[in-house]
């Protein structure tokens, strides 16, 4: 893991925010919010991962 | 931990947390978290001779290892509950992050708790002298 994440998780939303954008523009607005919401879900995905890394680091470092 | 590479990843995940909140609200949120925990870990790679020097100086002075290891039991909680309350107060939500807080301060007195006892055992040991 590095800046990558980061770098990641800023692609998936520059890309949902277009997608949402143009969906919206043409009427449908109920894909728009189905495309919203596949992308929050793919990225919390990729945090959580990282969150139960640092819980087990945490554990394991201060011996929790 | 080198104090460079983390000040351009703070720069870097700032700019593109403000980029991505004219959008969505929530991708900034999850950047700044992502960027907090991508630090937090490059501190704690790099936190162990500390904790063996600290270890080493108790060890000195001769006091019971029980006691270190409830001091970094309590450094844990606190941590983990600081990096949720400042990612709840970064989405706004002032009242879970204190709620958060409030459970922290609460995790580390239970630890804690067995000390409680100790002082109190030691006061009254004083008090029949």
């Amino acid at each position: 893991m590095g800046i990558d994440l980061v770098f990641k998780i800023a692609a998936v939303g520059i890309i949902v925010a277009v997608l949402d954008q143009v969906l919206h523009r043409s009427g449908r607005d109920d894909i728009a919010m189905i495309t919203s919401l596949a992308g929050l879900v793919i990225v919390l995905f990729m945090i959580v991962e990282q969150i139960s890394r640092l819980f087990n680091t945490i554990k394991s470092t201060f011996g929790l | 931990m080198n104090i460079f590479s983390i000040v351009g990843i703070a720069i870097a995940a700032a700019a593109i947390a403000v980029l991505l909140k004219r959008y969505n609200n929530v991708y900034s949120l999850l950047i700044g978290l992502a960027a907090g925990l991508l630090i937090f870990f490059m501190i704690l790679n790099q936190i162990q001779p500390i904790f063996d020097e600290i270890n080493k100086l108790m060890n000195g002075t001769k006091t019971d290892p029980k006691y270190v290891s409830i001091l970094f039991k309590c450094l844990g909680v606190c941590f983990v509950s600081q990096i949720a309350s400042d990612a709840c107060r970064d989405a706004g939500e002032t009242a879970i992050a204190s709620k958060v807080e409030l459970a922290g301060k609460f995790t580390v007195l239970l630890i804690a708790l067995p000390l409680f006892g100790e002082i109190a055992d030691l006061a009254l040991k004083l008090m029949s002298k």
